[in-house]
C-alpha cells in the first residue's frame, strides 16, 4: 500500500488562515447591511441573477460532488459522468423551468411553512424535523475531517470542529446575506482552483492516451459495468434537489421568478462542466495512485502537484465547496426551527430581533450537534445516500404534490405520503435492503401511492389559505 | 412572454448540447478537453463572481 506523503508547510497554514479570516470578515461586513428579519432570513428577496447563480452552485456542490464524483470515476471510470451526473442534471431542467418560478411566487419562506399552509401543522412539523436532521450536514463534516487529517495529520474531530466554528461565525453575523456573499467568493475559489489542477494532471498522465494504456477498458464504458439498480439509485438521488430546502430558500430570495429560473438553468451548464473535470481528475488519480482509496488518491494527487502555499490555497478551494454548503444548511435548519417550530407553536408574537437572536442560537446548536454525530459514519458516499434518501423519500411527493397536484388533495394525503416515505426507507434499511433494492427505490413509489390513497380521505384543502407563519 | 419562452428554450438546448458534447468527448477520449474546459469554466465563474459583487455594492451603496 502506498503511503500518503504530504509536505504541509507553514505557508500552507498561512493560506488556510487567510481564507478563514477573509470569510469571517466578509460575513461581518455584509451583516452591517442587514436591517430586519426579512434581510436576515431572505436577503430582502433582492438576490440578483449572478448572486443566485453563485450561491445555488456553491451550495448544492458539497463534499459528495467533489469526492463522490472523483471517487466514482476512480472506481468505475467515465460512467461517473455519463450515468450519475448527466441524468441528474437533465432531470433538474423541469425544476428550473417550473418549480423555481412557482416557489418564488408563493408567500412562504420555507418548505415547512408551505406544507403547513397546504396540508396542516402536523405535516409541517414532520417536514421541519426532517429538514433540521438533513441540515446537520454530517457528510460534509466527515469529509472535512478526513481531508484535514490526511493533509495535516491533526485528528478528524479537531479539523471538523474548527471549520464548523468558522462557518457558524460568519453565517451568524448577517444570515442569508452573509451566506450568499461568502458563497460568491467560495464559488470563485472552488471553480477556479479546483479545476485549474486538471491541466497539470492531464499532461502528467498523458491525456486519454495515457489513461487508456494504464486503466482497464471498463473505465471507458459509459455504464462502467454498474448494476441497473445502482444506476437507478444514482438517477433518483439527482432528484433530491426537488425537495432541497436551501434551493427553495434561494428561489424565494431571488429578485424575480425569471431570475430564479435563469440562474438555475445557468447552474446546470456550470455543474456539467465541473463534473466532467472531476471525472477526469478521478481517472488521473487512479493512474497516479492506484493503490490508494479513491478520495485519498484524489487528495494526494492534488497536494503533490502543487508547490507550498498553492497546496494550502487548493485545500481552501475544497474547503470552499464544503463550507458553502454547510453555511447554507445551518441557516436553513436554524430558520426552520425558529420560524416553523418555535414561533408558530410557542411564541407567535416574536419580534424581529428575537427571531434573529433565536436563529443564531439554533445555528450554533445545529453545528455542534452535527460535529458530535458526524464521525459515526465511515464512508462519505454511504452517508450521502442514506440521508439524501431519507429526506427525499419523505418530502419529495408532498412538496411537489402541494405545488402542482391539480386534483383533489387532502391533509391525509400529505401526511401519509410523508410518513410512508420515511417509514419505508427506515424499515427497508433495517431489513438490510431485501432483493438488493436500495430503500429509495421502494420508498418513493410507496410515498406516491399513499399520497393518492390519502387524497381520497377527508376534506379537500383550500389552496388559497393564508400563510401559517410571518417569518 | 414569447421572448421569455424562447430564451428558456435556448437555455435548455444549450444544456442538452453541452451534455452531448461532454459525453462524446469522454467516450471518444478527446484529450483537449482536459486543457480547455477548466479555463473556460474559470473565466465564466470569475465573471459571475465580479457581477455578483458589483450588484451587492450597487444595492447597498
Amino acid at each position: 500500500m502506498q503511503e500518503v506523503v504530504v509536505n504541509w508547510t507553514g505557508l500552507d497554514w498561512l493560506a488556510i488562515f487567510m481564507y478563514l479570516s477573509i470569510m469571517i470578515l466578509v460575513g461581518w461586513y455584509v451583516s452591517r447591511k442587514v436591517k430586519n428579519s426579512e434581510d436576515y432570513l431572505m436577503a430582502g428577496r433582492a438576490l440578483s441573477y449572478p448572486m443566485v447563480v453563485a450561491t445555488v452552485a456553491a451550495t448544492w456542490y458539497g463534499s459528495g460532488a467533489v469526492f463522490g464524483t472523483a471517487e466514482l470515476a476512480f472506481n468505475a471510470g467515465i460512467a461517473a459522468f455519463v450515468v450519475w451526473c448527466v441524468p441528474a442534471h437533465l432531470g433538474r431542467i423541469p425544476l428550473a423551468l417550473w418549480v423555481a418560478p412557482r416557489v418564488r411566487g408563493v408567500k412562504e419562506n420555507t418548505i415547512p411553512a408551505l406544507l403547513g399552509r397546504l396540508y396542516a401543522r402536523p405535516v409541517a412539523v414532520l417536514g421541519a424535523i426532517l429538514i433540521v436532521c438533513y441540515s446537520s450536514r454530517l457528510m460534509d463534516i466527515v469529509s472535512v475531517g478526513i481531508m484535514g487529517n490526511t493533509v495535516t495529520g491533526l485528528p478528524n474531530w479537531i479539523i471538523g470542529a474548527v471549520i464548523v466554528g468558522v462557518v457558524i461565525c460568519y453565517s451568524m453575523f448577517g444570515g442569508l446575506w452573509s451566506v450568499v456573499m461568502t458563497d460568491v467568493l467560495q464559488f470563485f475559489l472552488m471553480t477556479s482552483l479546483t479545476l485549474l489542477l486538471l491541466p497539470g494532471v492531464w499532461s502528467s498522465v498523458g491525456g486519454f492516451e495515457g489513461l487508456r494504456a494504464a486503466l482497464p477498458a471498463g473505465h471507458f464504458s459509459p455504464t462502467g459495468g454498474l448494476p441497473v439498480s445502482q444506476l437507478l439509485v444514482f438517477f433518483l438521488l439527482g432528484f433530491q434537489v426537488y425537495a432541497d430546502p436551501a434551493a427553495y430558500q434561494r428561489f424565494g430570495a431571488s429578485n424575480s421568478a425569471k431570475t430564479a429560473k435563469r440562474a438555475y438553468l445557468t447552474c446546470l451548464l456550470i455543474w456539467m462542466a465541473f463534473d466532467t473535470v472531476m471525472t477526469m481528475l478521478g481517472l488521473g488519480a487512479r493512474v497516479m495512485y492506484p493503490e490508494l482509496q479513491g478520495s485519498k488518491a484524489f487528495l494526494t494527487m492534488a497536494i503533490n502537484a502543487m508547490p507550498p502555499f498553492l497546496t494550502g490555497l487548493w485545500i481552501c478551494s475544497i474547503l470552499a465547496v464544503i463550507m458553502s454548503t454547510m453555511s447554507s444548511f445551518f441557516l436553513v435548519g436554524a430558520t426552520t426551527l425558529t420560524c416553523d417550530l418555535i414561533k408558530p407553536m410557542f411564541r407567535p408574537s416574536m419580534t424581529d430581533r428575537e427571531q434573529i437572536r433565536l436563529t443564531r442560537i439554533f445555528m450554533v446548536c445545529i453545528g455542534l450537534s452535527g460535529c458530535l454525530l458526524a464521525f459515526q459514519f465511515s464512508a462519505v458516499l454511504d452517508a450521502v445516500i442514506f440521508l439524501g434518501g431519507l429526506y427525499l423519500s419523505s418530502a419529495f411527493v408532498p412538496v411537489l404534490g402541494g405545488l402542482f397536484w391539480r386534483w383533489r388533495f387532502t391533509v391525509t394525503g400529505g401526511f401519509l405520503s410523508m410518513l410512508g416515505g420515511m417509514g419505508t426507507t427506515l424499515v427497508w434499511q433495517a431489513l438490510g435492503n431485501p432483493f438488493s433494492l436500495k430503500p429509495i427505490l421502494v420508498a418513493l413509489p410507496v410515498s406516491f401511492l399513499l399520497f393518492l390513497v390519502g387524497n381520497m380521505i377527508g376534506k379537500p384543502i383550500d389552496r388559497n389559505a393564508e400563510p401559517v407563519n410571518e417569518c | 412572454m414569447e421572448r421569455s419562452s424562447s430564451a428558456d428554450i435556448k437555455f435548455v438546448a444549450a444544456i442538452i448540447v453541452e451534455a452531448v458534447f461532454l459525453v462524446w468527448g469522454l467516450v471518444n477520449g478527446v484529450s483537449l478537453l482536459g486543457y480547455i474546459l477548466p479555463g473556460i469554466v474559470a473565466v465564466v465563474c470569475l465573471s459571475i463572481t465580479v457581477f455578483a459583487i458589483r450588484d451587492f455594492f450597487r444595492q447597498h451603496g
